[in-house]
């Protein structure tokens, strides 16, 4: 239980400066979040650092209290859960301040019911996404497919009324609903090379079917022949030894944290008072990474866009 | 000359040319500058072309400013205002666009224009300096009391004005060609002023012999200062 050191950690603070407090987990692109905000905020406002090995609830309300921190920051949904009880308890005697929920998965659905937090989402949105593509491909960019499961339909119809405004269409697929997300990986991918002419494919995040063995069974023989490029959101599928994807859009950790601290300042000029809490902004810092053998392969590339690419695999 | 020794010296020679330059570097430079292009791309178009000069590229103001203070290379690649703030550094040359030292800086919103004085006014810029002052230098531009919003790339600054976070944003002519590149949605310039920020300057640590950083400079064509956001050295 690490929480009463974390305590011992926040009653040391004795600084002027009023203070912001950090509650997550351990990990590096979490401390990279950090670096992020305290780059920003360092200056004027105390960046208090509570890495956590687990969310906590009423120790948790214990420690932030005792530093009076005049916002939070909430990293990954375990914790954004633990603040929900602190929320309600300390609301019996004063308002607990207000919070900024990140780095977790689907922060629009975890701030439902909290009183006085809003967010910043770390799911990349299409519209960052395809405007990348865009800037790297010399073939229009109109019509994209996505897979994606039935969960995530809100997430991709939100995405797609951002879209329309750059005269991009989105073709969605749901896939993992039946008992063989291999079959239907493979079924979607013949559906957008001969029915739907894609100009490219997005496939969101999600273990239901980019497991090993989907992967093996489903995506592999699947984009053997696939023409269009394949943005897909962890690095470890951009990587030449497998014909998967093209481009990687990847949230900036550090970019995240400074996100949070301009969300932070706002809430300092409004006298530490939430004007749209439950509101969620959508990340704006990525990292880019291009399979360069594929983009080739897959379709005319800007070359002057190469040196944009925050990483290059050949 | 025996073919087994000629055949070793050709070895030798094999193994020099594959080193990195970096292995026979003498000095070492240092460079902070924010632009579309990647660190990772600058810092390869760098180490082309100079040769005896360890370069380094940070991509974020902090670790340049960090790492300058540890260990003081002997010259730095920056703008001006950061180089104000370091001490022991002096300017050797400066970067010019289109004929002059400072780039336009322009403010950029959606259709339909909003007013840039508006009360609600959220202006997005990259942050390179220290956000007090540059806050302050834009206040002295843009009427009214906008707030602003940071991010630390160029790039990130379209979605931020897309996704409405910010109602402007503050980018130079060249970004705002590439933003115009990317997205279909109309890009409206309400207001146009010369940037509070200088373009690139190499700086060389006093005492330190600034001729190999200079001809180094000189080397690079027209796409490697394009890079590094101007045409020519001044």
């Amino acid at each position: 239980m690490l929480w009463p050191a974390v305590a011992a950690l926040l009653a040391s603070h004795a600084g002027a400066k009023d203070c912001v407090l950090v509650l997550r987990p351990e990990g590096p692109n979490f401390l990279e979040a950090v670096k992020g905000l305290r780059s920003e905020l360092g200056t004027e406002l105390d960046v208090e650092d509570a890495p956590l090995k687990q969310a906590g609830a009423a120790e948790e309300a214990a420690a932030a209290k005792r530093v009076h921190p005049k916002a939070v920051v909430l990293m990954d949904n375990g914790i954004i859960e633990a603040w929900r009880n602190v929320e309600e308890k300390w609301n019996d005697t004063v308002a607990a301040p207000p919070a900024i929920a990140m780095m977790a998965v689907r922060v629009d659905r975890t701030l439902s019911g909290l009183k006085n937090v809003e967010g910043i989402s770390y799911e990349v949105p299409g519209l960052t996404i395809m405007l990348l593509l865009r800037s790297l491909m010399e073939e229009p960019v109109q019509r994209v497919g996505v897979v994606h499961t039935a969960a995530m339909t809100d997430f991709v119809a939100g995405a797609a009324k951002w879209l329309e405004s750059e005269k991009i269409t989105l073709v969605p697929i749901v896939v993992g609903s039946g008992g063989d997300a291999a079959k239907d990986v493979r079924k979607a991918i013949w559906q957008f090379q001969n029915k739907e002419s894609v100009d490219a494919l997005w496939i969101l995040n999600d273990n239901q079917y980019l497991n090993m063995e989907v992967v093996r069974k489903g995506w592999l023989p699947a984009l053997a022949d696939f023409r269009a490029p394949v943005v897909v959101g962890v690095e470890n599928l951009v990587t030449p030894r497998i014909r998967f994807g093209t481009f990687a859009v990847l949230p900036d950790h550090y970019g995240l944290g400074v996100q949070a601290a301009g969300l932070i300042l706002n809430l300092e000029a409004d006298g530490w008072r939430m004007q749209k809490p439950g509101s969620v902004e959508p990340p704006m810092a990525v990292h880019k990474i291009l399979n360069v053998k594929a983009a080739r392969e897959r379709f005319r590339m800007r070359a002057e866009v190469l040196e944009q690419m925050d990483k290059l695999l050949e | 000359m025996g073919s087994r020794r000629l055949v070793r010296w050709a070895r030798y020679l094999c193994f020099l040319a594959a080193l990195p330059v970096s292995a026979f570097a003498d000095f070492h430079l240092f460079v902070y500058y924010s632009t579309l292009a990647r660190p990772s791309a600058i810092q390869k178009m760098l180490d082309e072309h100079c040769r005896g000069i360890q370069v380094t590229v940070f991509g974020r103001l902090d670790d340049f400013h960090a790492m300058v203070s540890e260990q003081k290379p002997d010259a730095i690649l920056t703008i001006p205002e950061v180089v104000e703030g370091l001490k022991g550094y002096e300017p050797k040359l400066k970067g010019g666009h289109h004929g002059s030292d400072r780039d336009s800086s322009l403010l950029v919103g959606l259709e339909p224009a909003s007013s840039p004085g508006a009360a609600a006014a959220v202006v997005g810029l990259v942050g390179s300096l220290d956000r007090e002052k540059e806050e302050a230098a834009l206040r002295a531009y843009i009427p009214g009391s906008p707030r602003f919003r940071r991010v630390t790339k160029v790039e990130d600054l379209l979605p931020l004005l897309l996704f409405r976070s910010v109602t402007g944003i503050v980018v130079t002519h060249e970004t705002l060609e590439q933003f115009r590149k990317r997205s279909e949605t109309k890009l409206v310039v309400s207001m146009e002023w010369p940037s509070s920020t200088g373009l690139i300057t190499l700086a060389v640590r006093k005492g330190q012999p600034d001729a190999p950083f200079i001809s180094a400079m000189r080397t690079l064509d027209a796409k490697g200062l394009e890079m590094l956001g101007i045409d020519r050295w001044k």
